[in-house]
């Protein structure tokens, strides 16, 4: 997958552990441990608000687009 | 105070309920299909014996009978005349019926033998019965694992290809045995007063679109696991 999840950072820079967001956000911690280990399929906009509202961030600085090296180049537009 | 069901929807016991009656139906049928042939086969078999025995005693039907093999080979037929049932049936309080055959089965003489296409035929019945209780075994692992709740996993998807491919296998051994009948037949010009004796082969059409619908099944299943895991995983 080309988009990076730098939850782990953020949360680093901020000095909040991964229970005490998830318990902020009201979700369990398993399911914001699948979310930071990247795992995720897809994230709702509700779940991207609360962590950029409780982590005083923006959506950017918690995703990240990284280009597979393996993946072909799309068609030019 | 009335309980109510989550979000107004169906109570998952109704559905519950409703999967194991169809559970229980559909192996009641598929253990009637596969019981009622043995116990006719084995009902005929006793008359034929006990007739057979008794044929034993008449050298006439002793020489009739003995420079053919005992391998029998069906074959469709048909009026000459399409709409004309050139035959008649007598009930048992003597009225007399229109009749017509539509299938037929001939003791094969020795000098039309041909002993590979004797073998292909049993190989295709052989191969054919086996394909068929794998059949069974898997469709009943796939009824268990619906009946116990386990509906979108892994092991159903993989269950339901083998289902499907099992079916497609049997249409085209049915198919190869039929090749097989003709080529057999076709050694041996035959005549039936009124009928032509038909030597084209048919696909099993009804096991053949079972067992693409099947294969069907199974990718919409696999889609539906997919559709799942992207729900498990949106956070």
């Amino acid at each position: 997958m080309s988009i990076i999840v730098n939850l782990d950072v953020m949360m680093a820079k901020r000095k909040v552990s991964l229970g005490e967001l998830a318990e902020k956000m009201g979700i369990t911690p398993s399911n914001l441990s699948i979310l930071k280990t990247g795992k995720a399929k897809a994230v709702r906009f509700s779940t991207l608000e609360s962590i950029c509202r409780i982590l005083d961030c923006q959506p950017g600085d918690i995703l990240e687009y990284r280009p597979d090296p393996h993946e072909p180049p799309p068609d030019s537009f | 105070m009335q309980n109510k069901t989550p979000c107004g929807g169906k109570d998952p016991r109704m559905n519950k309920t409703s999967i194991n009656i169809l559970c229980i139906l559909i192996i009641c049928i598929m253990a009637a299909s596969m019981i009622l042939p043995i116990y006719f086969i084995g009902m005929s078999f006793g008359s034929g014996f006990s007739k057979g025995f008794a044929m034993g005693s008449d050298d006439a039907e002793v020489e009739l009978y003995s420079n053919h093999t005992p391998v029998d080979l069906s074959f469709s037929v048909a009026p000459s005349e399409y709409g004309v049932m050139p035959d008649t049936l007598v009930t048992d309080d003597g009225q007399r019926l229109p009749m017509m055959l539509d299938r037929a089965t001939v003791l094969i003489p020795d000098s039309t033998r041909s002993d590979a296409l004797e073998w292909m035929i049993i190989g295709c019945y052989a191969a054919g019965v086996i394909l068929f209780v794998c059949f069974v075994v898997a469709f009943v692992k796939f009824i268990i694992n619906i009946n116990k709740g386990r509906i979108f996993v892994r092991k159903n998807i993989g269950l339901l290809r083998r289902i499907a491919w099992y079916l497609i296998s049997v249409a085209l051994l049915r198919c190869a045995g039929g090749i097989a009948d003709d080529t057999m037949l076709s050694n041996m010009p035959v005549k039936l007063g009124a009928y032509e004796v038909t030597t084209y082969w048919t696909l099993p059409w009804s096991v053949l679109i079972i067992g693409l619908i099947s294969l069907l099944m199974a990718e919409i299943w696999a889609r539906g696991l997919q559709m799942r895991e992207e729900q498990e995983l949106t956070i």
